[in-house]
């Protein structure tokens, strides 16, 4: 069977200039996968090139076994949504129209948006925020309304960019039992800077350093004071 | 559609029929309707009715793609003028009217004039990775000092160029049937694809990495808005001269009363830009009658005062 994701000896970055060099990785639906390591390690970096926002110089990503160089931005969107960090909310949308924008890849209008944007406002507790302007809500409900659109937008993987980064401890709880509930049917695969969150919440940890994966595997094996130590070179600070 | 943008639609309608109307009778000289004699209707029929229609297709065309290139550009300030349009145009205007070329020659030099200055400034903004929002407005402020010092230069050292006021403060005195009819088709094809666009702008308006995401062809999105955009206030710049405020203020009016989805935003403004700029048309031509005041002054004096009392309505909200 072919993996939701499978990286091949990828190289991207910015200009000519590559960051990430030679990443090669592959993941499947029920996997929430964490992407950890120092500043300027390349995590978001990978995250845009998956997003096909940055030029790849070299390799390939395959989407269920699909080439993504080969795939329509829109076809792309049907396979992949994408979590920001929580910036400052647009004024003047409702958060039911902020979640129906995720129904943009499939042809819409139908029945079926209808539904989809409904189930997705159920399953983040979203009901009697429903018609408020989002720049009226706080950080943390904004977070559940971008995993509302990207759950509005039916995609196999989700991909997201430090999603807790500016929330309180309690909104990143909330965010990160959302994510896990949601990974028994996708795959989730995110950046974070909260090592304890991601003991707490993720399966598999790939730690990336100077653009290159330093380790990968379970929390328990990769998430060693050793490893840690090494690739955030903390010692150093000490 | 919630009853409260059904209610809004149907008020901008109502409005506009009434500003046609009062367009269509009243003037230097009162036209009553019903009233058949010859002097009547060829005032009507000659003078009153292409000027109130294009005024009120010129209200459109300014208010839409002011609202598209607030959208486009991310950036609140911006107007339909902001690429160039308007000192390009009327650089091509004085450029024509010295070498006396006749009026329907001056305005397509004036419109092959604004439509080359956004397309410097757009190729000025492009990169590998697409258009640079930023880079756009900042080379369209700087085209258009430099256009707008040339047009000094020419204006200044001819003595027969009265004419150039008229593309400088704006006015529909030179209307006539063939404008509304060249108007009318470009708003159509303008208006119609910002519309169309008007959910993928939506999106835009969260960023590229998120629209993107979203399934959205940021580069072709943006260029089809911003040829739309330019298309209608070129247009409007090389028939009726340089109309200020409209394009900035109106989109900013709707936006505050029905919020800042493109999807509502974009026809309400073109509807209220078009019942503007026919209240303002029926105001210069009144106010000093039979003189006439330049609409762009009408404009400024009627929009800012409102504007200013919207916001601190809005603020105290």
């Amino acid at each position: 069977m072919t993996e939701l994701i499978k990286i091949e000896k990828l190289c991207a970055g910015y200009g000519r200039q590559d960051i990430i060099k030679d990443i090669s990785l592959s993941a499947d639906k029920g996997e929430f996968v964490a992407l950890l390591g120092p500043n300027g390690g390349g995590k978001t970096t990978l995250l845009r090139a998956v997003l096909g926002l940055l030029k790849i110089s070299s390799g390939s990503v395959f989407l269920s076994g699909e080439d993504a160089k080969k795939m329509t931005t829109k076809n792309k969107s049907k396979k992949l949504s994408f979590i920001p960090q929580v910036s400052s909310p647009l004024e003047g949308f409702s958060v039911e129209e902020i979640i129906a924008m995720g129904r943009n890849p499939h042809d819409t209008g139908s029945e079926a948006d209808l539904i989809a944007i409904d189930r997705s406002i159920e399953k983040v507790n979203l009901k009697n925020l429903r018609n408020t302007d989002v720049s009226r809500i706080s950080g943390g409900e904004y977070q559940r309304v971008l995993i509302a659109r990207a759950l509005a937008q039916e995609t196999d993987i989700m991909l997201l960019d430090e999603p807790t980064a500016h929330l309180d401890i309690k909104y990143r709880i909330e965010t990160m039992r959302t994510l896990r509930a949601l990974k028994a049917e996708k795959l989730i695969i995110g950046v974070f800077h909260d090592i304890d969150l991601v003991k707490d919440f993720a399966d598999r940890v790939v730690l990336m350093k100077s653009g290159k994966i330093a380790a990968d595997g379970e929390v328990s094996q990769v998430l060693s004071p050793v490893l840690i130590n090494e690739v955030f070179d903390i010692t150093s600070v000490a | 559609m919630r009853t409260k943008t059904l209610l809004v639609f149907f008020v901008l309608v109502f409005l506009l029929a009434v500003s046609l109307a009062a367009g269509f009778v009243f003037g230097a000289v009162a036209v009553n309707p019903f009233d058949a004699s010859r002097v009547s209707e060829m005032i009507f029929w000659n003078i009153r009715c292409p000027r109130v229609l294009l005024a009120a297709l010129v209200g459109a065309m300014l208010s839409v793609s002011g609202a598209v290139l607030q959208g486009v550009l991310k950036n609140p300030l911006s107007d339909p003028y902001i690429l160039g349009v308007s000192s390009g145009g009327a650089v091509g205007a004085v450029l024509s009217m010295l070498i006396g070329l006749p009026l329907y020659a001056v305005c397509i030099v004036s419109f092959l004039f604004a439509l080359t200055s956004v397309a410097v400034v757009y190729s000025f903004s492009r990169t590998s990775s697409g258009i640079r929002p930023e880079v756009l407005v900042l080379a369209g402020v700087a085209l258009s000092s430099l256009l707008g010092a040339a047009l000094v230069a020419v204006v200044y050292s001819s003595d027969s160029l009265q004419g150039v006021y008229f593309w400088l403060f704006g006015s529909f005195s030179f209307s006539s049937f063939l404008f509304v009819k060249i108007a009318a088709v470009i708003a159509a094809v303008g208006i119609s694809v910002s519309i169309v666009f008007s959910k993928q702008l939506n999106i835009l308006l969260l960023g590229e990495e998120e629209a993107v995401s979203l399934g959205v062809n940021t580069g072709f999105v943006r260029a089809a808005l911003l040829f739309a955009a330019s298309l209608l206030s070129a247009v409007s710049v090389s028939m009726v001269g340089i109309i200020g405020f409209v394009g900035l203020i109106i989109p900013h009016i709707v936006r505050l009363v029905i919020g800042g989805n493109n999807i509502l935003l974009i026809p309400a403004s073109g509807l209220l830009g078009a019942s503007f700029l026919v209240i303002a048309d029926l105001l210069s031509r009144t106010l000093i009658s039979p003189g006439e005041l330049p609409v762009g002054i009408i404009t400024a004096f009627v929009g800012a005062p409102f504007f200013i009392f919207l916001l601190r309505k809005k603020k105290n909200d």
